[in-house]
């Protein structure tokens, strides 16, 4: 089975978004489609969860900084 | 050797010196509350710069050393000064694209309810150990490039563009490989929840 279900489109978009903002500034035009996006409850459910898995991300050392990398062995 | 036990979370108040401050020195790595706190204002005006307001700014430092207290039951960090600092920034500029939307989107939905939520202070997003433990787990498990490729991208500041010239395959590679990382982060969890 793989990662994540096929036709979770909302999902795939919420993360497109997610690294269009994470590259550059979105402009009026940009944000307003944005908005007009997450005017589908759906849609503002992927994204919340998009951002929110973003931050967790975020808050991973990467493995260069983890002195003491979490183990799959305990 | 001066120790100084912080119990509450610190404040953006400069009255507090840095000098009053020491680095705990009996563990191998700085604590990451202990270098948080030392380097409260400056933290406090990295946020400011990208939030334009220092009362927004107080409200995301807060908001992060709730979760450097949670972060660091979790991970034993090399070098946590550049580790809080990108914390900071990764919180305030979440906050900033949330307060560009909260007007438009968000707001009504709460208004829906009657609790409007006022603009530009967008509520925290609560992150436990568990989800910091999983998501770190689930990153290990990628395969080598992919994990390289979502930390230049996530944490270094990579556009997609740059990573695929730097290890030399297609933006498109690039892409799918931090879609990837992500999708297994989501599924790990999902599958614990």
């Amino acid at each position: 089975m793989t990662d994540i279900e096929c036709g979770d489109a909302a999902w795939n978009q919420a993360v497109d978004w997610l690294m269009r903002e994470h590259e550059e500034s979105l402009d009026d035009a940009a944000r307003e489609a944005l908005i007009d996006w997450l005017a589908s409850p759906a849609h503002r459910k992927a994204y919340e969860q998009a951002r929110t898995l973003w931050l967790v991300t975020g808050l991973v050392p990467t493995s260069d900084e983890q002195s003491d990398p979490p183990s799959d062995d305990d | 050797m001066r120790m100084i036990i912080i119990s509450k979370a610190p404040s953006c108040d400069p009255s507090m010196r840095q000098e009053d401050l020491t680095v705990r020195k009996d563990e191998q790595f700085p604590d990451l509350a202990d270098t948080f706190v030392a380097h409260r204002s400056q933290l406090c005006q990295a946020a400011a710069r990208i939030l334009g307001s220092r009362d927004r700014a107080e409200d995301v430092v807060q908001d992060a050393y709730l979760k450097v207290m949670e972060a660091k039951t979790v991970f034993s960090v090399k070098e946590p000064a550049a580790y809080v600092f990108r914390m900071v920034r990764n919180l305030a500029i979440d906050h900033y694209r949330r307060s560009t939307l909260e007007s438009n989107v968000f707001a009504v939905e709460e208004a829906g309810q009657g609790v409007p939520s006022p603009a530009g202070t967008p509520e925290a997003i609560s992150i436990g150990r568990q989800e910091l433990n999983l998501v770190a787990r689930a990153l290990g498990e990628l395969p080598e490039r992919t994990r390289r490729v979502f930390e230049l991208y996530r944490m270094g500041g990579h556009t997609q563009r740059e990573i695929a010239k730097m290890l030399g395959v297609s933006p498109t590679l690039v892409n799918f490989m931090i879609r990837d990382a992500l999708n297994h982060c989501r599924s790990a969890l999902e599958s614990a929840s």
